[in-house]
Order: C-alpha cells, then structure tokens, then sequence
C-alpha cells in the first residue's frame, strides 16, 4: 500500500491510500481531525478497514500445503 | 706727325695704359670700352668701314632682303585680298575696313524695299490725329479708347450702387435660394403642360419613395401581385378569416364567461368552461389547497448502498461506509457495534466531550442534499471501537 498525507489550512489532514502497488484496484481518501502526526498514527487503522470492508478485492493468503499422516 | 713722335698715355704710377693713336687728331687716346671689351669699328671685305645710321648698323643681309620683297609681294593688293577672302564666315575682327564695292546678297533690304515697308506701316499704323483713318491700329485703338470711356462710366455707376447699398453674402445666398426655386419651378413647369407647378413637385416626389432605389414601376407591381393574389388565393383567405360562420364557431370554442367549469377531462366543454375547471382543480375543494404528490424525494434510494465496518478512535476521522465518502449521497446511516462504549459524531473540531454521543447499540441516521456534502467526523470516548456504516 502507498499512502499521501495532505496538511489541511482548516485543522484537518488528508490521508490518500491505494493499494496498486498489490495489484488491487482500490483507492481510499479519509481526513481526520489533526495534523500528519495524528494522520500517521490513524494510517493503520484506516488501511486495516479497507482491507477488511473490501476483502473480496483482495486474494486470499495462500495455505502452506501439509501432508497428512497416513495412520 | 708720325705715332712715333708722340708720347703715349699713361697712368698714375707712370705705367702706359691701353691706348690706340688717332691719326686726325695725331694724339694717343685711351682705349674706351664697355661690358668688359674694348670698342671695335667694322670693315667692308674691300676695306670700307661699315656705316650706321642712328646707331644701326648699314649692312643688310641678302636673304632678308629676299624675305621682305617677298612679304612686300604678299602684302599688295591682290595678297590682301587672299587672306580677307580666307577669313571664315562671322565676327572676324580685322580691324577698320573701306570697302570700295560690294555685291548685296540676295534678298537684301535695299532702301527701294525699305521705303515699301514704311508705306505698308504707315498705312497699317494710321494717322497720329484726333479722328485716325478707320481700321488702322490707331483708328481701333481710338475706337477701344471711346468703349473703355463708356465702360468706365457704367462702372462708376455700379460702384455708385454698390457703394450706397452693399451686396452681402447673406443677400446673396438669399438670391441663390430664389434662383434656384425659380429654376426647379420653371423646370417642372417645362417638361410638363397644363397643371399646378407646386402640385407637381409633391407628385414627383410620390413618384420617387413609391419607386424607391430600384426605380421601380408600377408594372413591376403588378407583375410581383401576379403570383400573390390569384384568385383561388383570395377565396381561401376570404373563407378562413372573416365569415360569419367560421366567427361563431370560433365564438363556440371559446364560450360564455357564465358558462359552469367542467373538471372532468374527458367531457366536451367550451375553452371557458375547461379553464375553469383546470383552476377549480388546482384550487382543490375550493380552499386554495391542490393535491400534490411529490416524486425525486431524497428519502428515495436510487443508487446502490455503500456499507462497512469503521473502527473509531480517539482521532477524530472522518465517518463513511466505503474507501471514501459516497458521492450525492441522501443518507448517512450508523449504528455502535460496542457494548459498553460510545463515540461522539460532529463536524472536524469534535472532541471527545462536545460532539454528539452515540450510545452502545444506538443507530443514527443524518439525511443528507445529494448536492452538498458535508463530512461527519466521529471519535471515541474511550477506546477503539467499531461502528456499522450504511450510505444510500
């Protein structure tokens, strides 16, 4: 994920997120009450929501294969 | 006496000078001289002194005695006469001349011809008299002298006249105007016989703004109507405009002002009666309220809802269901998750004591202009906690 954080002139910041960088087609833009510290700091929680509201845009973790025991 | 019984000349210290011996005077002489020689006498081959005549010497050489009988020969009458006759045509100053008889050259003015033009001018120029003969130059210039003397006193008269009352420019001007009155009546009065002049000027100019710039004639009138006003044209018209019969049944479609509204649409009625129905009904039972359903309403949804789990903090973020705040959207719909916790929704200055409390379990629904958007900001009291966010 690639982030931009944008100071506002009315208090606020802007956070830009996409996630290009991991082949998925979703961009997502918050602000939040503050400066790019606050906006630092609110940065994870904003990226784990998008990727939990839009999980199906994501693939899925792949599964290390175990061999099962033939008893 | 011999040279020898003489004494020779000498000088101061007794020392003989250069001397020659006279014989006439028998005397010793000194020697005299000039230019640093002495002087010498000249003598004839056959021993005669050269004679001279006031101080020339008498010799005569031949050859310049041959060349001056030669000149002599050049210079009589018949070599002078050679070198006149050689002279070139024009000014040759050759100094005074006598000319003993000449030849005149043809067409010479010889004084016969001479005293025929002084006959022709005298009769040309006239007589210097009071009354000179007539058609001579001094007969028509008394004759000019006479007419310039008339002239003058008419002059003398005029200025008299013009003196005592002065043309001006304004009188003149007036003068023009007159003139050129008379002259545009006279015109008129020329080119046609028999009627009133002044009439005539109103009917010329009729004449021209009916014919305006193209000067058009009246047979160009009638040839633009011929495609106009044909007579099957002119039955139409007479039969669509004003008959009796199409205004009383332009009378029937409008009706009577007394006539009763008709509200139903579906019933024939005159154009009265269907205005006065469509205001009855507008007018509803009469009480100026009309039934109205409305239709557009933002309470409507007309696009997919956005939905999602948002977790608030303690940093006031901005509140919205998808990656970002849905676009025109009518409705903002939230809902606690927490049991035990509750955040605070406002505009981006909230904090954790003055925005809007949302309880444990509380839903919260903000309409919104699909025009205008306006940002919700939520943040938590306590700990993290998550909301249900729905936006229609």
């Amino acid at each position: 994920m690639t982030h931009v954080i944008t100071e506002n002139q009315d208090g606020t910041t802007t956070i830009q997120v996409s996630f290009a960088d991991e082949g998925v087609d979703l961009q997502g833009q918050t602000s939040i009450k503050g400066g790019p510290v606050q906006a630092q700091s609110y940065l994870p929680v904003f990226e784990s929501d998008l990727r939990r509201n839009f999980a199906d845009m994501f693939p899925l973790p792949e599964v290390p294969a175990v061999e099962e025991e033939i008893i | 006496m011999a040279y020898n019984t003489k004494k020779i000349k000498r000088d101061v210290d007794g020392n003989p000078v250069p001397q020659i011996y006279n014989p006439a005077t028998e005397e010793y002489e000194v020697l005299q001289g000039g230019s640093g020689a002495s002087r010498h006498m000249l003598y004839s081959p056959d021993g005669v002194p050269v004679d001279t005549t006031g101080n020339k010497l008498g010799v005569r050489d031949d050859e310049v005695a041959q060349a001056l009988a030669a000149l002599l020969t050049q210079l009589d009458t018949t070599g002078v006469k050679k070198i006149i006759d050689a002279l070139p045509a024009g000014n040759n100053k050759i100094g005074k001349v006598d000319v003993e008889a000449s030849a005149l050259p043809a067409g010479a003015a010889t004084e016969a011809k001479q005293m025929a033009l002084q006959n022709a001018l005298n009769a040309l120029i006239g007589e210097v008299q009071a009354n000179p003969t007539a058609n001579t130059i001094l007969g028509r210039m008394k004759s000019l002298e006479s007419k310039i003397d008339t002239l003058d006193e008419v002059i003398d008269s005029i200025l008299a006249k013009i003196i005592a009352s002065p043309a001006t420019e304004a009188k003149q001007d007036t003068l023009i105007s007159h003139v050129d009155g008379v002259e545009a009546a006279l015109a008129t009065l020329l080119t046609k016989a028999g009627f009133d002049a002044k009439a005539d000027i109103s009917l010329t100019a009729l004449r021209d703004a009916l014919r305006g710039t193209g000067s058009k004639t009246l047979t160009d009138l009638a040839n633009a109507l011929v495609p106009l006003a044909t007579a099957a044209k002119q039955d139409t018209l007479a039969g669509l405009v004003s008959t009796a019969a199409n205004q009383t049944a332009l009378q029937n479609l409008i009706g009577s002002l007394a006539a009763a509204a008709v509200t139903d649409p579906t019933a024939s009625a005159a154009l009265i009666q269907l205005l006065k129905g469509l205001l009855k009904q507008l007018q509803g039972a009469g009480t100026g309220a009309a039934p109205v359903q409305l239709t557009g309403s933002i309470e409507t949804v007309v696009d997919n809802p956005a939905t999602g789990i948002k977790t608030i903090t303690t940093t006031a973020a901005e509140l919205f269901a998808g990656a970002y705040a849905k676009t025109n959207r009518r409705k903002l719909i939230i809902k606690n998750e927490d049991q035990s916790l509750r955040f605070r929704i406002g505009k981006a200055d909230i904090t954790q004591q003055n925005g809007f409390p949302v309880e444990p379990g509380a839903v919260v629904i903000i309409p919104f202009d699909p025009a205008v958007m306006v940002p919700i900001y939520a943040i938590s009291e306590g700990a993290s906690l998550q909301a249900s966010v729905m936006e229609v």
